[in-house]
């Protein structure tokens, strides 16, 4: 017993930690509807705003908190809502879900950019980290351990009170539910629900500044991870009840000090599981808990008065534009394959072979969230999966790689699946949730596990496996490379053109405008979800293994879970519903990323920033920004096109009109 | 159930927020175009009430009754035309300016927080319609006048019955009486007991001042309390006059889309085939008076006219 709570005391601050946090996430869920990704980016803002106040700027630590957690703080939260979340309709869950990911992946990004410089962590507030306060159980707790016990119990306090006893808590319970019928009672709710932001962003950062002294330095990662994790707790109580949801993230630490006490250190449970212990708590949450499968029900009675959301892939071109488009990329693509194979220079034609490869990788985000409507944030992993069975079976069966994409392809796929059966009755925020867990999960072990990942530096080519050159056949150092990346990106596109066009995509067109009329016709639900996700899972298979052919290792980095944010975030801006979005938003990629290379460090990231903002139009421009952007600079060329291409008038009728979920015309698929 | 709109009328400082002058209109509506997105719902809407009447708004399914009755309240935003209340032109406010002007809207189907409990649901409304100091004697009117409610207090709302629902939210409109009330298909879904006992409530405000626009299906019910009525079709209004004239314009519209739907029976017949099916079409439209075709005029969220409807 006695040993059990030595191993069980110190997991208590260490659950409070997360237990800060997950109550701040139920509060922001529950008083503004929104999942807030961004509450890590939040977090980090804050944190190393308060510690760049206090070692350049040389104020004092109130001063300094004052300014990042009671000023800055509420004012970004206030920013977000009357920016960006206010003008999504509530019923748009994936509208939000993508907004408050662009901000998670473009904040933090653009922080790198202003303020450049590595900040080591922050003293902590009100409590010495080097006093000890209190010894429980022969366990010490000092002045970390304290803050984390204490300003969680705090917070949970007043936030209880004010959502339950107060009238604007009330309010706030009301317009969750439904910011009309809220109005109708002469509440003001664009009001109540900027508040709500305010207080929640407000809890972010004083978070922030709470967690900041844990860390040695002042950077995103880990604040994104300690999230996560607490996202676990949060789902412990269906993002509903604040206590529950403080109980379990105590819980869930003292169940990892614990358990980390009683395994041997050495083995795989205590090496890559039991980091994972949250993100399994969180999967097991979204199994079990009958609450998280309502998460995205509409709950608004007056959900009508909104005008009917679009179909999430309904890409409306006149036929003349589509001609058009499809005659330059045909241009663009001969263009592209002669320079390839010409004047490009070497470390160019990298750089492009990685965008064959990023852009394979995306289209298995085309295929899983333009084609199948469903969010999902493990496509980095997948690709991991993929790519890392691919060099092992290179490394101990001497496997060509292009062949062992095949295995891993399939044994992706086969991952997939499992994640798909697993999420079957998910939608939404619960999906990706799943999704995002599961990521982790495979992050984590394949990270830690020397075997598996190989470590910090990666899997490498061994025992004279050359990764490089496509089944012995071609000379590597030729254009070797790019030709294989190539036809296998060709071989990919036209099998998704033809899954699109033919029953499957047509079903999952259904299925995307309403699943209820779809099942309702007969369409069997799980089955064409399963069969999305194996695609997705195989496509992305493929891609990770063309990226680690080109790069000649297989990091575990390159599949960083923070990347399947990325990706997402990515090809929403430049087009989730077409192949050429993959594929434009993959080059876009590589290029800028290799132009900021040439500018000062710290614009690095740069890259993150740009698609972030581009993302952020996702509730105006579902079709992506990009997209958009060329539809609307093609209406001005029309009438040329109608001169130069006589006949392709539109059906009648055909023109503006939203078209049938998802019924995409032949046209707007070409790339 | 009737001693609520008279014991409170007193004790409701929104009294006095809108004054009609003794005769004059509470509610004018001018030209009014709504819709939802690309979807046009109302047409040319013109009509008004005045102070103290009950307005009936009857109509077949998607004529365009609720988006009327929104628009009034400004949970959906006008395009073109004038909402004025007692001389404020409120066209522009949003749904909470309104709701504090003295405007209650009784939504169709069922209009409360599912995930408070009753009591918070009145409390919410009571607090903002009538003060923080008169909650709790509003609460104890509320509970006196449905028993149920009182019974329930700290269930979650979502819990109650569909019936018990509509209760909860007439509740919230009955016990402090607002200057003009909007209630769209207040009997739905409603035992006949229990509608009788809703009508009971409607004059009793009714007799206390409070204007009111019901929109109904029941029409016969609504009739008889209405002192004018307005007959909605397709989104334009195709009869505005007295109640009892109200019935035959009912009439007359009912049998000339029997006569169209017939017309178009026939049709098919003789032709026999798919393809004159545009046609078919082409003859109800003009058959019916309407405008045109195509999805900019159909009130699509709440289903196509159909000539059979």
């Amino acid at each position: 017993m006695e040993q059990f709570l030595g191993f069980a005391v110190p997991g208590i601050p260490y659950g409070c930690t997360y237990a800060l946090v997950a109550v701040a996430l139920v509060l922001t869920y529950r008083a503004t509807g929104v999942f807030n990704f961004a509450f890590a980016a939040q977090a980090y803002v804050a944190a190393l705003l308060f510690t760049a106040l206090i070692q350049s700027a040389h104020l004092s630590e109130w001063l300094a908190f004052v300014i990042a957690v009671v000023v800055v703080s509420p004012l970004l939260g206030l920013a977000f809502d009357r920016l960006l979340f206010s003008r999504i309709p509530n019923s748009n869950n994936m509208a939000k879900l993508v907004t408050s990911i662009s901000l998670l992946v473009g904040i933090p990004a653009l922080m790198q950019v202003f303020i450049p410089q590595n900040y080591y962590a922050p003293p902590s507030i009100v409590f010495n980290p080097n006093t000890v306060y209190f010894t429980l159980a022969g366990a010490p707790l000092n002045g970390l351990d304290m803050s984390a016990i204490v300003f969680t119990a705090l917070v949970l306090f007043a936030m209880g009170v004010m959502m339950r006893l107060t009238p604007l808590g009330l309010q706030m319970r009301g317009a969750v539910e439904s910011r009309r019928l809220v109005q109708l009672d002469g509440v003001n709710a664009g009001g109540v629900v900027a508040v709500a932001w305010m207080i929640s962003s407000f809890l972010a950062g004083f978070a922030g500044i709470l967690l900041a002294p844990n860390f040695s330095q002042v950077q995103a990662q880990p604040f994104l991870t300690l999230m996560v994790a607490a996202i676990a707790a949060a789902a412990c109580a269906a993002f509903r009840s604040m206590a529950v949801a403080a109980v379990a993230a105590v819980l869930i630490g003292v169940a990892t000090f614990t358990l980390q006490g009683y395994l041997p250190t050495q083995s795989f449970l205590f090496t890559s599981i039991l980091p994972s212990l949250p993100f399994l708590v969180l999967v097991g949450a979204l199994l079990f808990h009958p609450g998280m499968r309502k998460l995205d029900q509409a709950t608004d009675p007056l959900a009508s008065v909104d005008p009917p959301l679009p179909p999430l892939a309904a890409a409306v071109r006149t036929p003349a534009m589509g001609r058009v488009i499809s005659v330059l990329w045909y241009v663009v693509l001969g263009l592209f394959i002669v320079s390839m194979l010409t004047w490009i220079p070497r470390d160019w034609e990298s750089v492009l072979n990685q965008g064959l490869a990023f852009s394979t990788l995306f289209l298995s985000i085309t295929l899983i969230t333009g084609m199948g409507g469903q969010l999902s944030l493990a496509q980095a992993g997948l690709a991991g999966v993929g790519a890392f069975t691919a060099a092992q079976l290179a490394n101990h069966l001497g496997l060509p790689m292009m062949a062992g994409m095949v295995v891993g392809a399939a044994f992706a796929a086969a991952v997939a699946v499992l994640l798909a059966v697993l999420s079957l009755r998910l939608r939404g925020l619960g999906l990706a949730l799943m999704t995002l867990g599961a990521a982790l999960v495979f992050d984590n072990i394949i990270q830690s596990s020397q075997t598996l990942g190989g470590g910090s530096g990666g899997l490498g080519p061994m025992n004279n496996v050359d990764w490089g050159s496509p089944f012995g056949l071609l000379n590597p150092n030729g254009h070797a490379l790019f030709l294989a990346t190539f036809s296998v990106l060709v071989v990919v596109t036209l099998a998704i053109l033809m899954i699109r066009r033919g029953t499957v995509g047509r079903l999952l067109g259904a299925m995307r405008g309403s699943e209820t009329a779809a099942a309702g016709i007969g369409i069997n639900l799980t089955w064409q979800r399963i069969l999305i996700f194996a695609l997705s899972g195989a496509v992305a298979g493929i891609g990770g293994t063309l990226l680690v052919i080109q790069q000649g290792v297989a990091n575990p980095q390159q599949f960083n879970y923070v990347f399947s944010l990325a990706f997402v975030v990515i090809v929403v801006t430049t087009g989730v519903t077409t192949v050429e979005g993959a594929i434009q938003g993959a080059f876009g990629y590589v290029i800028i990323q290799k132009l900021l290379g040439y500018a000062p460090a710290q614009f690095a990231n740069l890259t993150f920033v740009l698609f972030a903002f581009g993302a952020l139009t996702y509730a105006q421009h579902p079709e992506g920004i990009l997209e958009f952007q060329k539809r609307r600079s093609m209406q001005r060329f029309e009438p040329l096109f109608e001169r130069l291409f006589p006949g392709s008038q539109p059906d009648a009728g055909s023109q503006g009109e939203p078209l049938i979920a998802g019924g995409l015309s032949e046209e707007a698929v070409r790339g | 159930m009737t001693s609520i709109g008279h014991s409170s009328s007193a004790s409701s400082p929104a009294a006095g927020v809108l004054t009609a002058e003794r005769g004059g209109e509470i509610l004018e509506v001018k030209n009014l175009s709504a819709g939802y997105g690309p979807y046009r719902a109302l047409f040319d809407v013109s009509f008004s009430i005045p102070a103290g009447a009950v307005v009936a708004l009857i109509g077949s399914n998607g004529a365009g009754k609720s988006t009327v009755a929104r628009t009034i309240t400004g949970l959906v935003t006008a395009t073109e035309g004038s909402v004025t209340l007692a001389g404020t032109d409120v066209t522009k406010l949003s749904a909470w300016r309104i709701a504090r002007l003295g405007v209650a809207h009784v939504v169709e189907g069922r209009g409360v927080f599912s995930s408070l409990s009753v009591e918070e649901n009145l409390v919410l409304v009571f607090r903002q319609r009538a003060g923080r100091r008169s909650v709790a004697a509003n609460l104890a009117r509320a509970y006196e006048a449905f028993p149920i409610l009182g019974e329930r207090r700290k269930q979650v709302a979502g819990t109650l019955s569909g019936g018990q629902q509509r209760l909860l939210s007439l509740a919230k409109v009955l016990v402090v009486p607002p200057k003009l009330l909007v209630a769209d298909e207040l009997s739905l879904g409603l035992a006949p007991v229990v509608v009788d006992t809703v009508y009971e409530g409607l004059e009793a405000i009714n007799r206390n001042g409070t204007a009111m626009l019901v929109v109904e299906q029941q029409v016969d019910r609504v009739l008889r309390l209405a002192s004018k009525a307005l007959v909605l079709d397709r989104g334009r209004v195709a009869y505005d006059g007295t109640p009892a004239g109200a019935a035959t314009a009912i009439d007359q519209l009912l049998s000339r889309r029997e006569e169209a739907g017939a017309r178009a029976a026939a049709l098919v017949d003789t032709t026999g085939g798919a393809e004159s099916a545009p046609q078919v079409a082409d003859m109800v439209e003009d058959e019916m008076g309407g405008a045109g075709s195509g999805l900019e005029d159909c009130p699509s969220s709440e289903g196509a006219p159909s000539p059979e409807s």
